[in-house]
């Protein structure tokens, strides 16, 4: 009896054909080599998925008993039907800002929306997962937690077989040349295909490269300290002095602690909280419970709450007095705006400073392309406009700029924060921004409120305190509350006397903090720290290694776990923290490894013929799958998509070739589909609208689907006295369209042309590739109904067997 | 290894006899496949080849298209015409016996001509570009290093890029785009700019209708352009060159790009030049069918892969083309001459022509004319010449109406002007265009207006759009035009055109432009009496407006 085919569906997130999307493939391959698999890929960027926009009533539908299915029209239903179908799930993303792509951010928040059946229906056929993070640089602590997050909002009750960071491929593509991460990608297929046959499977050691490859030959890799439940290597360390080398996993919530036995530190995990942790079943309910239960009407007083100008591009006044701004991700009037409110209006009570909200899920903001145009291309260096993308993007951080102080005052949604948040911490760091706008120069103080209607709220400080430390310096982070279960919709928090106190502490310490910076010297050491907070950065989320050292999961600032006068407590490294990423060094040091200004070995590495040739595999294999309405059109079949991106991965990312493959394309494809448009101009990094330009310029190129044959009719200045017109005249008569238009058949098109190079035989006509000469209305109908004659044997030929 | 190791062909010539089947493009849209097929399935079958050791060869353009496909046996100097496959065998077995007549030319009088030095098509010709186009396989590199090839590049390599300079203005040989701005001086102005890099491009964007000699160049005779080329780029300084050839030539494409690869793999171009350590490196870009890009700027937009918009040449593409850096643009001719120049010295080039323009001419007839094809003459031939002896005069003996010459912008010559020398000084002082070489005949059944309005037409689809005279002028000359081919004209009709066609003259941005208007005031200007019918009498001399217009 054969078995069936196992069912493996690779998610990626990141660019088409990028080391993500090679890394999954080599994994795919090799689940088909060796086993019977049926593949499919989804490209998580290639989907319209919409994010959550504040309205929570499909919560309160799950409460009140109901599926909580939130409806949008977007693809996420048919990327449900995706998941459900597959045994085995391979996630590949890569690493923007050292957060996982936007989408992936926006998709698990979209799966809050999820429905409670489809929650069980993912319980009830437990998948095989490998994850897979790829990145261009040194450190990418946060990542695979993330992603596991992610992949946990949107698959409950997965199994995690395998995950490694394959990081350091430096340019598109270029994770072909880095035969020890295509072998991790093979053996994390075999453990995957080893789990689904029953046989044993090593534990999960979680790996990453530190040292620079440019600048040390051997490549040295560090073993990370997974959580037992989830392998989440990252743990928010527990802020207080009496409970020292304590920590919670960040993902799952277990709870661990660092102990000392016999002159040996080692981690010891908390046994009931690995039982009853965050990602079992049991806790499916729980979202919905804490969302009643949050929301059961506070009793109370109610207290009236000032209200602050909103602005939008239409309302949108200069700052008279400095300005504080309420970054605000939430409901309208919910919680987070409401508090927002709270401590505006105690930091402006004396006068000194006017303060204003934007509320940031009302504005579109495209996750990060990765295509670096900003950071490649030195037109665009200290200028303030160098993404191509164009949303509100750039309104929004002119806003940021604008302010003197910033109040980032969100929610916090599975676990997380919303997808909007992401894509603007990466838009604006990848931009050179950070160097003419970024930590050096602005001075400029910020806090944070998050509140939650569950207990998650701390991961949600990790986006927040990026969004800070980009955008102001960081060590004028004044405040930073987290509110946990309180109603996020805004019923029944202005009865809550504390979390508005708690708000009203962060406004004036933000008025404080602003009373310091505009005078001199500026503000340092706010925040009151303790050991087990980063120095460099302040935050508490830390990496745990194997060897009990520790590296901050924010700024790379190091430090070990020692044993000292009885505590066991993190000593920081001086040098790594006064280096750490969030330091004028760190800024510097960062830029210089991430090897973006080492063109030589970037072009040595783009030479078209060696890359073209080891990605060829890679793009012939698989079968990229998209939702109905995208699949439909016959513009773009799996074929096309594998031709023609085999022909633009085939030249060198240069703009002079913008022609070449479009005319390839052309030919390969009888026109270009509008689908090639961005692969195209993400691989030359050029406009779209400049290679449409070029499209529509030149007669060789099509934008439209053509007939099985051409016919192209010389019109040149032989043929046009040798009675070409004539020919046309005939053509019309014996199939029924002119120049430009295909036979309702679609066997015919026509063209004129002006000129095929044989005048000396007017008047010319070609069919394809065929010419013909001293064409006659007699040769011209017999032509015609030879083509005509083909056709029908090969029909009949196809219906005989 | 030395530049005459490198030289030395890898195969030598043993074969006494050459059986060469021309497979330009037109011929082998005759069936010129079948036929050198045919014939070397023959020879392989013959008893002949141990005799006498036969060869065949699959040429360039041999010239006379009409009567394709050709054949021609060497050293004998046989023609054969309208080849098909079937005569392969007797073709074969005539070998140094009589050739097969019902096979040979048939003249005027219906005299049978053997050999091409007898026929008349082929003896007033002075082939210095066409001569290998014919001879030689274009894709083996061998077959043009017996012929010479390179020696021409390795003499440039030991010259000073002065000297090669110099030599080329002594040559005096004139851009054949069209222009006939002088090569020389040209190459002089890049070579005096001081800022590396510099770029070579040859043009081969031969979107003339009527014209096809640049495409039967690049077919039949590829290494030449990338030696005269190369050269070219050692006379300026440059490293890199560029092919911009139009897409729909598949076939020079194809030949030119194998012959830069077969230059490269034997080190004759490429890092090191024939060993000398300079380099030039060559490739193609191909076009995308925009008659616009055959303009210098829009042609270097076109090759950094953008559209091919002109722009105003305020500074000189010598000084700021590709990238904003000096690049020397020459026409595929102009290139494929430049070899014998250096080999044979400037002053004969000279020598070989007339009135300032050295060298000959590479005209394609077609059109009413009797022997539609490729001839070369040498510059000052009086036109006559080439359309009454080489081309036979009109078709059906029809009088002979005009000769237009220069392309879509370019004008007409009437019947009564046939004694004009064909060349640059000549033709600009009598007002005509000479163009890159395309010669279109004309009969007493073409009407003069149809052919302004099916030209303007034609540069109405493709003006850039850029600039407001160009772009409105020409769609309103369309509109008076088409009018008055439907018999719709109305007086001060012509005016408005000559009115139009001055400004455009004026004011346009680019060449294209600035020609537009040529065919239309030409044509007024020779045959007004012929507008003036259309309008007044609604009369067409040549029968073919009024009714048939409904075709489009």
């Amino acid at each position: 009896m054969s078995k069936e085919p196992y069912k493996v569906l690779g998610i990626v997130a990141g660019r088409t054909m990028g080391n993500a999307e090679v890394l999954l493939r080599e994994s795919l391959m090799e689940f088909d080599k060796l086993a019977p698999a049926e593949t499919r890929i989804v490209r998580l960027r290639q989907l319209d998925i919409k994010g959550l926009s504040g309205d929570f009533d499909f919560l309160a539908d799950a409460a009140q008993g109901g599926d909580g299915i939130l409806k949008e029209d977007d693809d996420f239903e048919w990327l449900k039907e995706q998941i459900l179908w597959a045994d085995v799930i391979i996630f590949a993303a890569c690493a923007f800002r050292y957060m996982p792509p936007s989408e992936v951010i926006v998709m698990m928040n979209r799966a809050l929306g999820a429905g409670q059946s489809y929650i069980e229906a993912c319980r009830a056929h437990p998948k095989f997962v490998g994850l897979i993070v790829v990145g261009g640089t040194n450190t990418m602590n946060y990542n695979l937690p993330l992603q596991y997050n992610a992949l946990h909002a949107m698959c409950h009750g997965f199994q995690l077989v395998d995950q490694f960071y394959a990081n350091w491929i430096r340019g598109k593509g270029h994770a072909v040349f880095q035969e020890q991460h295509l072998e991790q990608s093979r053996q994390l297929a075999q453990r995957i295909l080893h789990k689904l046959e029953g046989y044993a499977v090593p534990e999960i050691k979680t790996r990453i490269m530190k040292l620079n490859p440019l600048e040390h030959t051997d490549d040295k890799f560090i073993n990370l300290e997974g959580c037992p439940v989830c392998h989440s290597t990252v743990v928010h360390m527990v802020n207080d002095p009496l409970t020292l080398g304590q920590f919670t996993c960040s993902i799952c919530g277990a709870k661990g602690r660092v102990e000392y036995h016999g002159g040996d530190l080692t981690y010891v995990w908390d046994d009931d909280s690995v039982a009853h942790n965050r990602l079992h079943a049991d806790h499916d309910a729980q979202v919905i419970e804490s969302y009643a239960r949050a929301h059961a009407l506070v009793a109370g007083e109610k207290t009236e709450v000032p209200e602050f100008p909103i602005l939008t591009p239409e309302n949108d006044p200069t700052p008279v007095k400095p300005r504080i701004l309420a970054l605000v991700a939430g409901p309208k009037n919910g919680t987070s705006e409401l508090l927002a409110r709270q401590a505006l209006a105690a930091a402006t009570q004396d006068g000194r400073f006017e303060g204003a909200i934007l509320r940031i899920l009302d504005y579109k903001i495209d996750g990060c392309l990765g295509c670096l145009v900003c950071k490649v291309n030195k037109r665009y260096r200290d200028s303030i406009d160098e993404c191509v993308l164009r949303d509100d993007d750039r309104w929004v951080v002119g806003k940021l700029l604008e302010s003197s102080a910033a109040l980032f005052s969100v929610d916090a949604v599975n676990g997380f924060t919303y997808g909007q948040i992401v894509a603007l911490i990466q838009r604006f760091g990848v931009n050179t921004r950070i160097a003419a706008n970024g930590p050096q120069k602005a001075k400029r103080a910020w806090a944070t409120i998050v509140a939650s209607f569950d207990d998650e709220v701390k991961n949600a400080t990790y986006a927040t305190g990026k969004l800070g430390r980009y955008f102001c310096n960081p060590s004028l982070k004044v405040a930073e509350e987290l509110l946990t279960n309180v109603p996020i919709t805004g019923d029944g928090i202005l009865a809550n006397a504390s979390a508005l106190q708690q708000a009203v502490g962060v406004g004036r310490a933000l008025a404080s903090a602003l009373a310091y910076t505009t005078a001199e010297p500026p503000l340092t050491g706010l925040v009151q720290r303790y050991n087990s907070m980063c120095p460099s950065c302040g935050l508490d989320m830390i990496e745990l290694r194997s060897d009990m050292t520790v590296a901050c999961a924010e700024c790379d600032a190091e430090g070990e776990f020692k044993h000292i006068f009885g505590e066991n407590d993190i000593v920081w490294d001086d040098y790594s923290v006064a280096h750490s990423r969030v330091t004028p060094f760190g800024v510097k040091l960062h830029v210089k490894h991430t090897g973006f200004s080492q063109s030589e070995d970037r072009d040595m590495l783009d030479d078209p013929l060696i890359l073209s040739g080891q990605l060829a595999p890679y793009i012939e294999f698989g079968k990229v799958v998209m939702p109905e309405d995208l699949s439909l059109q016959p513009a773009w079949s799996d074929e096309q998509r594998t031709k023609v991106e085999k022909i633009i991965f085939s030249y060198p990312s240069e703009e002079r070739f913008s022609l070449a493959i479009m005319q390839d394309i052309q030919n390969a494809c009888g026109y270009v589909p509008k689908e090639a448009f961005p692969h195209i101009a993400e691989h030359l990094k050029v406009k779209r609208s400049a290679l449409y330009s070029v499209a529509t310029f030149y007669k060789s190129l099509g934008l439209k689907e053509r007939g099985k044959h051409v016919i192209r009719v010389c019109d040149g200045t032989a043929c046009h006295m040798g009675g070409s017109l004539v020919l046309i005249d005939q053509i019309e008569e014996l199939l029924g369209i002119k120049p430009g238009q295909t036979t309702n058949d679609g066997l015919f098109s026509l063209e004129l042309v002006k000129h095929v190079g044989s005048c000396a035989l007017a008047p010319v006509m070609m069919v394809d590739d065929t010419v013909y000469n001293q064409v006659t209305l007699e040769k011209l109908e017999k032509i015609i109904a030879d083509y005509r004659a083909a056709e029908n044997d090969a029909v009949k030929e196809g219906e005989l067997s | 290894m030395t530049k005459e190791d490198l030289l030395m062909p890898r195969f030598a010539e043993n074969a006494d006899v050459s059986i060469l089947i021309c497979c330009g493009t037109r011929c082998l849209s005759k069936g010129a496949v079948e036929v050198a097929q045919a014939i070397q399935k023959a020879v392989e079958a013959s008893t002949k080849n141990v005799a006498v050791k036969l060869e065949t060869k699959c040429t360039g353009c041999q010239g006379l298209c009409e009567f394709g496909p050709l054949v021609t046996v060497e050293p004998a100097d046989v023609l054969y015409c309208q080849v098909s496959p079937e005569d392969a065998t007797d073709i074969v077995e005539s070998v140094g016996g009589s050739p097969v007549e019902r096979l040979l030319f048939q003249d005027a009088c219906g005299r049978r001509i053997v050999t091409r030095s007898e026929n008349p098509f082929y003896a007033g010709q002075k082939q210095l570009v066409l001569d290998l186009v014919g001879k030689i396989d274009p894709t083996d590199i061998d077959d043009y290093l017996r012929n010479g090839g390179y020696r021409a590049l390795a003499k440039a390599l030991e010259m000073t890029s002065e000297q090669i300079v110099e030599e080329v203005i002594a040559s005096e040989l004139r851009g054949r785009g069209g222009a006939g701005f002088p090569t020389g001086i040209k190459w002089k102005t890049a070579l005096s700019f001081d800022n590396y890099p510099k770029y070579v491009v040859c043009n081969g964007d031969e979107g003339n209708p009527g014209a096809f000699m640049d495409g039967s160049i690049m077919e039949g005779n590829p290494h030449a352009l990338v030696e005269g080329l190369a050269i070219a780029a050692l006379a300026v300084g440059a490293e890199r060159g560029f092919f911009y050839i139009r897409d729909e030539y598949d076939l020079a494409v194809e030949h030119v790009q194998a012959a830069i690869d077969a230059a490269e793999a034997r080190g004759i171009i490429g890092d090191d030049v024939l060993g000398s350590g300079r380099k030039v490196s060559l490739e193609v870009v191909r076009g995308g069918g925009a008659y616009v890009c055959g303009e210098s700027t829009a042609l270097m937009r076109s090759i950094e892969g953008k559209a091919g918009e002109p722009t105003a040449k305020y500074i000189r593409s010598v000084q700021s083309g590709l990238w904003g850096q000096p690049t020397v643009l020459n026409n595929v001719e102009t290139l494929a001459n430049i070899p014998r120049i250096i080999l044979e010295g400037g002053k004969a080039f000279a020598s070989l022509g007339a009135n300032g323009s050295g060298g000959c001419n590479v005209f394609s007839l077609a059109g009413k004319i009797k022997r539609t094809g490729l001839v070369e003459v040498p510059m000052g031939t009086p036109l006559k010449v080439i359309v009454e002896e080489l081309g036979g005069g009109a078709r059906g003996d029809k009088p002979l109406k005009a000769v237009q010459t220069g392309g879509p912008s370019g004008g007409f010559i009437p019947a009564d002007q046939m004694d004009l020398p064909v060349d640059f000084d000549s033709f600009s002082k009598n007002g005509a265009v000479m163009g890159a070489g395309g010669m279109l005949v004309m009969d007493e059944s073409d009407c003069m207006v149809e052919m302004a309005r099916y030209y303007v037409e034609f540069l109405s689809q493709e003006s850039c759009g850029q600039c407001t005279p160009c772009r409105e002028g020409l769609r309103l000359m369309l509109e008076i035009l088409t009018d008055m081919t439907e018999f719709k004209g109305c007086e001060g009709d012509i005016e408005l055109l000559e009115l139009l066609g001055e400004t455009m003259k004026d004011t346009s941005l680019c060449a294209l432009g600035k020609s537009a208007p040529v065919p239309v005031l030409s044509g007024i200007e020779n045959f007004r009496e012929e507008f003036e019918a259309h309008i007044t009498n609604q009369r067409c001399s040549a029968g073919t407006c009024g009714k048939h217009r409904n075709a489009r």
